[in-house]
Protein backbone atom coordinates (compact mmCIF):
# COMPACT_ATOMS: atom_id res chain seq x y z
CA UNK A 1 0.00 0.00 0.00
CA UNK A 2 2.85 2.29 0.84
CA UNK A 3 4.44 1.84 -2.56
CA UNK A 4 1.10 2.48 -4.27
CA UNK A 5 0.63 5.73 -2.36
CA UNK A 6 4.13 6.87 -3.22
CA UNK A 7 3.89 5.95 -6.89
CA UNK A 8 6.75 5.16 -9.25
CA UNK A 9 10.20 4.31 -7.96
CA UNK A 10 12.98 6.88 -8.32
CA UNK A 11 16.72 6.59 -8.09
CA UNK A 12 19.11 9.17 -6.66
CA UNK A 13 22.71 9.19 -5.50
CA UNK A 14 21.65 9.90 -1.92
CA UNK A 15 18.80 7.39 -1.73
CA UNK A 16 16.56 10.36 -0.89
CA UNK A 17 14.08 11.81 -3.36
CA UNK A 18 15.78 14.91 -4.76
CA UNK A 19 12.64 17.01 -4.39
CA UNK A 20 12.43 16.16 -0.71
CA UNK A 21 16.14 16.84 -0.28
CA UNK A 22 15.60 20.22 -1.92
CA UNK A 23 12.81 21.06 0.53
CA UNK A 24 15.07 20.23 3.49
CA UNK A 25 17.91 22.36 2.05
CA UNK A 26 15.41 25.18 1.62
CA UNK A 27 14.23 24.79 5.22
CA UNK A 28 17.85 24.79 6.47
CA UNK A 29 18.42 28.08 4.61
CA UNK A 30 15.20 29.46 6.10
CA UNK A 31 16.74 28.84 9.54
CA UNK A 32 19.41 31.42 8.64
CA UNK A 33 16.76 33.86 7.41
CA UNK A 34 14.66 33.70 10.58
CA UNK A 35 17.80 33.43 12.75
CA UNK A 36 18.94 36.82 11.41
CA UNK A 37 15.54 38.43 11.99
CA UNK A 38 15.31 37.08 15.55
CA UNK A 39 18.89 38.31 16.21
CA UNK A 40 17.88 41.78 14.99
CA UNK A 41 14.89 41.78 17.31
CA UNK A 42 17.10 40.82 20.27
CA UNK A 43 19.69 43.50 19.46
CA UNK A 44 16.99 46.19 19.33
CA UNK A 45 15.31 44.89 22.48
CA UNK A 46 15.06 47.67 25.09
CA UNK A 47 16.57 50.25 22.73
CA UNK A 48 13.41 52.08 21.65
CA UNK A 49 13.51 55.82 22.24
CA UNK A 50 9.76 56.28 22.24
CA UNK A 51 6.76 54.06 22.99
CA UNK A 52 4.66 52.07 22.67
CA UNK A 53 7.01 49.61 24.36
CA UNK A 54 6.53 45.81 24.17
CA UNK A 55 5.30 45.35 27.74
CA UNK A 56 2.60 47.98 27.15
CA UNK A 57 1.25 46.49 23.97
CA UNK A 58 1.85 42.73 23.61
CA UNK A 59 -1.28 40.72 24.38
CA UNK A 60 -0.04 37.35 25.61
CA UNK A 61 -3.47 35.66 26.15
CA UNK A 62 -4.56 36.45 22.58
CA UNK A 63 -1.23 35.30 21.11
CA UNK A 64 -1.36 32.13 23.23
CA UNK A 65 -4.66 31.33 21.55
CA UNK A 66 -3.20 31.85 18.07
CA UNK A 67 -0.15 29.78 19.06
CA UNK A 68 -2.46 26.94 20.09
CA UNK A 69 -4.24 27.21 16.74
CA UNK A 70 -0.96 26.91 14.82
CA UNK A 71 0.18 23.99 16.99
CA UNK A 72 -3.07 22.16 16.29
CA UNK A 73 -2.66 22.86 12.57
CA UNK A 74 0.59 20.90 12.74
CA UNK A 75 -1.34 17.98 14.21
CA UNK A 76 -4.01 18.18 11.49
CA UNK A 77 -1.25 18.42 8.86
CA UNK A 78 0.47 15.26 10.04
CA UNK A 79 -2.89 13.45 10.00
CA UNK A 80 -3.41 14.61 6.39
CA UNK A 81 0.05 13.26 5.50
CA UNK A 82 -0.87 9.97 7.18
CA UNK A 83 -4.07 9.75 5.14
CA UNK A 84 -2.23 10.51 1.90
CA UNK A 85 0.56 8.02 2.57
CA UNK A 86 -1.82 5.23 3.54
CA UNK A 87 -4.16 5.58 0.56
CA UNK A 88 -7.01 7.18 2.53
CA UNK A 89 -7.98 10.21 0.38
CA UNK A 90 -11.03 11.19 2.45
CA UNK A 91 -8.94 11.37 5.59
CA UNK A 92 -6.34 13.39 3.72
CA UNK A 93 -8.90 15.87 2.36
CA UNK A 94 -10.60 16.34 5.72
CA UNK A 95 -7.38 17.13 7.58
CA UNK A 96 -6.01 19.26 4.75
CA UNK A 97 -9.20 21.32 4.98
CA UNK A 98 -8.83 21.60 8.77
CA UNK A 99 -5.19 22.69 8.36
CA UNK A 100 -6.11 25.38 5.83
CA UNK A 101 -8.86 26.69 8.13
CA UNK A 102 -6.55 26.74 11.16
CA UNK A 103 -3.91 28.57 9.08
CA UNK A 104 -6.51 31.17 8.09
CA UNK A 105 -7.57 31.58 11.73
CA UNK A 106 -3.92 32.17 12.70
CA UNK A 107 -3.64 34.82 9.98
CA UNK A 108 -6.86 36.39 11.27
CA UNK A 109 -5.29 36.66 14.72
CA UNK A 110 -2.25 38.31 13.18
CA UNK A 111 -4.30 40.84 11.21
CA UNK A 112 -6.20 41.65 14.43
CA UNK A 113 -2.93 42.08 16.33
CA UNK A 114 -1.36 44.30 13.66
CA UNK A 115 -4.48 46.49 13.45
CA UNK A 116 -4.67 46.82 17.23
CA UNK A 117 -1.01 47.84 17.40
CA UNK A 118 -1.59 50.35 14.61
CA UNK A 119 -4.47 51.93 16.53
CA UNK A 120 -2.27 52.13 19.62
CA UNK A 121 0.36 54.03 17.66
CA UNK A 122 2.88 51.29 16.85
CA UNK A 123 3.91 50.81 13.26
CA UNK A 124 6.99 49.87 11.26
CA UNK A 125 8.64 53.28 11.73
CA UNK A 126 7.60 54.18 15.29
CA UNK A 127 10.65 52.75 17.06
CA UNK A 128 13.15 49.89 16.99
CA UNK A 129 10.63 47.55 18.60
CA UNK A 130 8.03 48.30 15.91
CA UNK A 131 10.54 47.87 13.08
CA UNK A 132 11.97 44.54 14.26
CA UNK A 133 8.62 43.19 15.49
CA UNK A 134 6.67 43.84 12.28
CA UNK A 135 9.47 42.62 9.99
CA UNK A 136 9.88 39.36 11.92
CA UNK A 137 6.22 38.51 12.51
CA UNK A 138 5.27 39.90 9.10
CA UNK A 139 7.68 37.58 7.31
CA UNK A 140 6.42 34.68 9.41
CA UNK A 141 2.83 35.58 8.55
CA UNK A 142 3.79 35.70 4.87
CA UNK A 143 5.16 32.17 5.20
CA UNK A 144 1.89 31.04 6.77
CA UNK A 145 0.01 32.69 3.89
CA UNK A 146 2.16 30.88 1.32
CA UNK A 147 1.60 27.62 3.21
CA UNK A 148 -2.16 28.14 3.16
CA UNK A 149 -2.02 28.68 -0.62
CA UNK A 150 0.04 25.51 -1.13
CA UNK A 151 -2.27 23.39 1.02
CA UNK A 152 -5.43 24.91 -0.49
CA UNK A 153 -4.18 24.15 -4.00
CA UNK A 154 -3.37 20.57 -2.98
CA UNK A 155 -6.86 20.28 -1.50
CA UNK A 156 -8.46 21.63 -4.68
CA UNK A 157 -6.33 19.35 -6.87
CA UNK A 158 -7.34 16.34 -4.77
CA UNK A 159 -10.92 16.79 -5.96
CA UNK A 160 -9.92 16.06 -9.58
CA UNK A 161 -10.93 12.68 -10.93
CA UNK A 162 -7.34 11.46 -10.72
CA UNK A 163 -6.90 13.02 -7.28
CA UNK A 164 -3.29 13.97 -6.52
CA UNK A 165 -2.02 11.18 -8.76
CA UNK A 166 0.20 8.24 -7.87
CA UNK A 167 2.52 10.44 -5.76
CA UNK A 168 -0.16 11.93 -3.54
CA UNK A 169 1.61 10.86 -0.36
CA UNK A 170 4.85 12.43 -1.49
CA UNK A 171 3.27 15.78 -2.45
CA UNK A 172 1.38 16.12 0.81
CA UNK A 173 4.42 15.05 2.83
CA UNK A 174 6.68 17.70 1.27
CA UNK A 175 4.01 20.41 1.69
CA UNK A 176 3.68 19.21 5.29
CA UNK A 177 7.43 19.72 5.89
CA UNK A 178 7.02 23.38 4.96
CA UNK A 179 3.95 23.75 7.15
CA UNK A 180 5.61 22.18 10.20
CA UNK A 181 8.63 24.43 9.69
CA UNK A 182 6.38 27.49 9.85
CA UNK A 183 5.04 26.08 13.12
CA UNK A 184 8.48 25.52 14.70
CA UNK A 185 9.57 29.03 13.75
CA UNK A 186 6.52 30.32 15.61
CA UNK A 187 7.44 28.18 18.64
CA UNK A 188 10.69 30.17 18.85
CA UNK A 189 9.08 33.55 18.07
CA UNK A 190 6.36 33.03 20.68
CA UNK A 191 8.97 32.31 23.36
CA UNK A 192 11.45 35.04 22.44
CA UNK A 193 9.01 37.88 21.65
CA UNK A 194 6.08 37.22 23.91
CA UNK A 195 6.94 34.97 26.87
CA UNK A 196 10.42 36.11 27.89
CA UNK A 197 9.95 39.21 30.11
CA UNK A 198 10.66 42.53 28.39
CA UNK B 1 19.72 9.37 -25.01
CA UNK B 2 16.63 8.88 -22.84
CA UNK B 3 17.34 5.20 -22.41
CA UNK B 4 20.96 6.05 -21.51
CA UNK B 5 19.73 8.40 -18.82
CA UNK B 6 17.25 5.86 -17.56
CA UNK B 7 19.99 3.27 -17.52
CA UNK B 8 22.31 5.70 -15.69
CA UNK B 9 19.66 6.48 -13.10
CA UNK B 10 19.07 2.80 -12.52
CA UNK B 11 22.70 2.51 -11.40
CA UNK B 12 21.95 4.83 -8.49
CA UNK B 13 20.38 3.65 -5.23
CA UNK B 14 16.61 3.39 -5.21
CA UNK B 15 14.81 6.14 -3.30
CA UNK B 16 13.59 4.75 0.01
CA UNK B 17 10.03 5.43 1.10
CA UNK B 18 9.94 3.91 4.53
CA UNK B 19 6.76 5.01 6.25
CA UNK B 20 7.15 6.01 9.90
CA UNK B 21 6.02 3.39 12.39
CA UNK B 22 3.62 5.80 14.06
CA UNK B 23 -0.10 6.33 13.62
CA UNK B 24 -2.91 8.81 14.30
CA UNK B 25 -3.22 7.83 17.95
CA UNK B 26 0.44 8.60 18.62
CA UNK B 27 0.17 11.86 16.66
CA UNK B 28 -2.75 12.99 18.81
CA UNK B 29 -0.79 12.05 21.94
CA UNK B 30 2.11 14.19 20.71
CA UNK B 31 -0.34 17.05 20.04
CA UNK B 32 -1.60 16.77 23.62
CA UNK B 33 1.98 16.78 24.96
CA UNK B 34 2.79 19.91 22.91
CA UNK B 35 -0.32 21.63 24.26
CA UNK B 36 0.65 20.74 27.84
CA UNK B 37 4.16 22.11 27.30
CA UNK B 38 2.67 25.35 25.92
CA UNK B 39 0.44 25.64 29.00
CA UNK B 40 3.50 25.12 31.25
CA UNK B 41 5.34 27.84 29.29
CA UNK B 42 2.48 30.26 29.91
CA UNK B 43 2.40 29.39 33.60
CA UNK B 44 6.17 29.91 33.86
CA UNK B 45 6.00 33.28 32.10
CA UNK B 46 3.40 34.50 34.64
CA UNK B 47 5.00 32.76 37.63
CA UNK B 48 7.38 35.54 38.60
CA UNK B 49 10.27 33.07 38.99
CA UNK B 50 12.59 35.73 37.62
CA UNK B 51 15.87 33.94 38.18
CA UNK B 52 15.05 30.83 36.14
CA UNK B 53 12.33 32.06 33.82
CA UNK B 54 14.47 32.56 30.70
CA UNK B 55 16.38 29.24 30.79
CA UNK B 56 13.19 27.30 31.60
CA UNK B 57 11.29 28.93 28.72
CA UNK B 58 14.16 28.32 26.30
CA UNK B 59 14.40 24.64 27.27
CA UNK B 60 10.63 24.11 26.96
CA UNK B 61 10.61 25.83 23.59
CA UNK B 62 13.55 23.69 22.41
CA UNK B 63 11.70 20.53 23.51
CA UNK B 64 8.60 21.53 21.51
CA UNK B 65 10.79 22.38 18.51
CA UNK B 66 12.56 19.01 18.70
CA UNK B 67 9.33 17.03 19.13
CA UNK B 68 7.71 18.62 16.06
CA UNK B 69 10.84 18.11 13.95
CA UNK B 70 11.37 14.51 15.10
CA UNK B 71 7.81 13.21 14.94
CA UNK B 72 5.64 15.52 12.81
CA UNK B 73 8.38 16.14 10.24
CA UNK B 74 9.44 12.47 10.50
CA UNK B 75 13.11 13.32 10.87
CA UNK B 76 13.45 10.59 13.48
CA UNK B 77 12.34 8.01 10.92
CA UNK B 78 13.99 9.54 7.85
CA UNK B 79 17.50 9.46 6.42
CA UNK B 80 20.23 10.62 8.81
CA UNK B 81 21.50 12.86 6.04
CA UNK B 82 18.40 15.06 6.32
CA UNK B 83 18.94 15.40 10.07
CA UNK B 84 22.55 16.45 9.51
CA UNK B 85 21.49 18.93 6.86
CA UNK B 86 18.87 20.57 9.04
CA UNK B 87 21.09 20.63 12.13
CA UNK B 88 23.79 22.29 10.02
CA UNK B 89 21.32 25.06 9.08
CA UNK B 90 20.30 25.44 12.71
CA UNK B 91 23.95 25.58 13.82
CA UNK B 92 24.69 28.34 11.30
CA UNK B 93 21.62 30.25 12.44
CA UNK B 94 22.77 29.94 16.07
CA UNK B 95 26.23 31.17 15.07
CA UNK B 96 24.62 34.22 13.41
CA UNK B 97 22.64 34.88 16.59
CA UNK B 98 25.73 34.67 18.79
CA UNK B 99 27.90 36.74 16.44
CA UNK B 100 25.35 39.53 15.93
CA UNK B 101 24.40 39.84 19.58
CA UNK B 102 28.08 39.81 20.61
CA UNK B 103 28.78 42.59 18.11
CA UNK B 104 25.86 44.84 18.93
CA UNK B 105 24.69 44.01 22.45
CA UNK B 106 24.31 47.27 24.38
CA UNK B 107 26.00 49.14 21.55
CA UNK B 108 25.81 52.83 22.43
CA UNK B 109 25.27 53.76 18.78
CA UNK B 110 21.90 52.04 18.89
CA UNK B 111 19.36 54.43 20.36
CA UNK B 112 18.66 53.98 24.04
CA UNK B 113 15.59 54.34 26.18
CA UNK B 114 14.94 57.90 27.44
CA UNK B 115 15.99 57.00 31.01
CA UNK B 116 19.33 55.54 29.95
CA UNK B 117 19.79 58.40 27.56
CA UNK B 118 19.41 61.14 30.19
CA UNK B 119 21.95 59.41 32.43
CA UNK B 120 24.41 58.80 29.61
CA UNK B 121 23.85 62.31 28.22
CA UNK B 122 24.84 64.21 31.35
CA UNK B 123 27.82 61.91 31.92
CA UNK B 124 28.95 62.35 28.33
CA UNK B 125 28.75 66.12 28.60
CA UNK B 126 30.91 66.22 31.68
CA UNK B 127 33.46 63.84 30.21
CA UNK B 128 33.79 66.05 27.13
CA UNK B 129 34.41 69.04 29.34
CA UNK B 130 37.18 67.21 31.19
CA UNK B 131 35.38 66.72 34.49
CA UNK B 132 32.57 68.42 36.39
CA UNK B 133 32.75 72.15 35.73
CA UNK B 134 31.22 74.83 37.94
CA UNK B 135 28.36 76.23 35.90
CA UNK B 136 28.60 80.00 35.53
CA UNK B 137 26.20 80.43 32.60
CA UNK B 138 23.35 78.48 31.03
CA UNK B 139 22.70 78.50 27.30
CA UNK B 140 19.39 77.32 25.83
CA UNK B 141 19.71 75.37 22.60
CA UNK B 142 16.71 74.37 20.46
CA UNK B 143 17.06 71.56 17.91
CA UNK B 144 14.61 70.72 15.14
CA UNK B 145 14.25 69.90 11.45
CA UNK B 146 16.63 71.27 10.45
CA UNK B 147 17.89 74.06 12.62
CA UNK B 148 19.96 74.82 15.72
CA UNK B 149 18.83 77.92 17.58
CA UNK B 150 21.12 79.45 20.21
CA UNK B 151 22.02 82.92 21.56
CA UNK B 152 24.83 84.59 19.60
CA UNK B 153 27.13 85.06 22.60
CA UNK B 154 27.93 83.76 26.05
CA UNK B 155 30.67 84.37 28.60
CA UNK B 156 33.78 82.25 29.14
CA UNK B 157 33.86 79.71 31.99
CA UNK B 158 31.60 76.82 32.96
CA UNK B 159 28.66 76.75 30.58
CA UNK B 160 25.69 74.41 30.71
CA UNK B 161 23.90 73.81 27.41
CA UNK B 162 20.22 73.04 28.00
CA UNK B 163 19.18 71.21 24.87
CA UNK B 164 15.52 70.86 23.85
CA UNK B 165 14.55 68.75 20.85
CA UNK B 166 11.60 70.59 19.34
CA UNK B 167 11.60 68.39 16.24
CA UNK B 168 9.84 65.15 15.34
CA UNK B 169 12.93 62.91 15.15
CA UNK B 170 15.98 62.34 17.39
CA UNK B 171 18.79 64.91 17.30
CA UNK B 172 22.00 65.45 19.21
CA UNK B 173 24.23 68.42 19.99
CA UNK B 174 27.96 68.87 19.46
CA UNK B 175 29.81 72.01 20.57
CA UNK B 176 33.10 72.44 18.71
CA UNK B 177 35.82 75.08 19.06
CA UNK B 178 36.40 76.28 15.49
CA UNK B 179 37.25 79.41 13.58
CA UNK B 180 35.68 77.95 10.44
CA UNK B 181 32.32 79.19 9.18
CA UNK B 182 29.44 77.16 10.75
CA UNK B 183 28.70 75.45 7.42
CA UNK B 184 32.36 74.78 6.56
CA UNK B 185 33.32 72.04 9.03
CA UNK B 186 35.02 68.95 7.53
CA UNK B 187 32.41 66.32 6.60
CA UNK B 188 32.94 62.61 5.97
CA UNK B 189 30.24 60.06 5.18
CA UNK B 190 27.41 62.47 5.94
CA UNK B 191 28.62 63.55 9.37
CA UNK B 192 31.08 66.12 10.67
CA UNK B 193 34.41 64.38 11.13
CA UNK B 194 34.80 64.76 14.88
CA UNK B 195 38.43 63.65 14.70
CA UNK B 196 39.22 66.86 12.80
CA UNK B 197 37.37 69.33 15.03
CA UNK B 198 37.77 70.12 18.73
CA UNK B 199 34.48 68.90 20.24
CA UNK B 200 34.20 70.25 23.82
CA UNK B 201 30.67 69.15 24.71
CA UNK B 202 28.16 66.65 23.36
CA UNK B 203 24.92 64.87 24.10
CA UNK B 204 23.70 61.45 22.97
CA UNK B 205 20.66 61.30 20.69
CA UNK B 206 17.76 63.21 22.25
CA UNK B 207 14.30 61.84 21.44
CA UNK B 208 11.68 64.09 19.81
CA UNK B 209 10.18 66.33 22.49
CA UNK B 210 12.82 65.37 25.08
CA UNK B 211 15.59 67.47 26.53
CA UNK B 212 19.11 66.93 27.77
CA UNK B 213 22.07 68.97 28.95
CA UNK B 214 25.84 69.03 28.58
CA UNK B 215 28.42 71.16 30.36
CA UNK B 216 31.84 72.42 29.31
CA UNK B 217 34.42 74.92 30.39
CA UNK B 218 34.69 77.32 27.47
CA UNK B 219 37.53 79.67 26.67
CA UNK B 220 36.96 82.85 24.71
CA UNK B 221 36.76 82.26 20.99
CA UNK B 222 34.52 81.06 18.15
CA UNK B 223 32.45 77.90 18.48
CA UNK B 224 30.06 76.00 16.23
CA UNK B 225 27.05 74.10 17.55
CA UNK B 226 25.74 71.32 15.31
CA UNK B 227 23.74 68.08 15.20
CA UNK B 228 25.77 65.07 14.12
CA UNK B 229 23.00 62.63 13.29
CA UNK B 230 23.95 61.53 9.75
CA UNK B 231 22.89 64.11 7.18
CA UNK B 232 21.54 66.68 9.63
CA UNK B 233 24.58 68.97 9.60
CA UNK B 234 24.42 69.28 5.84
CA UNK B 235 20.66 69.95 6.05
CA UNK B 236 21.39 73.09 8.06
CA UNK B 237 21.64 72.00 11.68
CA UNK B 238 24.49 74.30 12.71
CA UNK B 239 24.83 77.67 14.45
CA UNK B 240 27.70 79.91 15.56
CA UNK B 241 28.39 80.85 19.20
CA UNK B 242 30.90 83.48 20.28
CA UNK B 243 32.42 83.17 23.76
CA UNK B 244 33.79 86.40 25.24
Amino acid sequence: MAAAAHGPTHHSSTGIDNRKLLMWIFLASECLFFGSLISTYLIFKGQSLVGPFPDEILDIPVTSASTFVLLMSSLSMVLAVYGAEHGRPRMMKLWLLVTVLLGLIFLGFQVYEFRTFGHEGLNLTTNQFGASFFVLTGFHGTHVGVGVLILASLLLASFRRSGLGPEAGFHVEVAGLYWHFVDIVWIVIFTVLYLIPQ
Amino acid sequence: MTSDMAHGEAQLPEVQHKLPAIGPRQYVMIGVILTIITAIELWVSYSGLDAIIIPVLLVLSAVKFAVVVAFFMHLRFDSKMLTRLFVFGLALASAILVALTALFWNDSTISQTPVQEAAAGSGGGEAAAGGAAAVQAEVAVALGEFFVTVAAETSAGGVQFNVANEGAIPHNLRVARSDLAPDALPVAAGIVDEAQVDVVASTVDVAAGASDSATATLEAGAYVLFCNVPGHYQLGMHAPLTVR
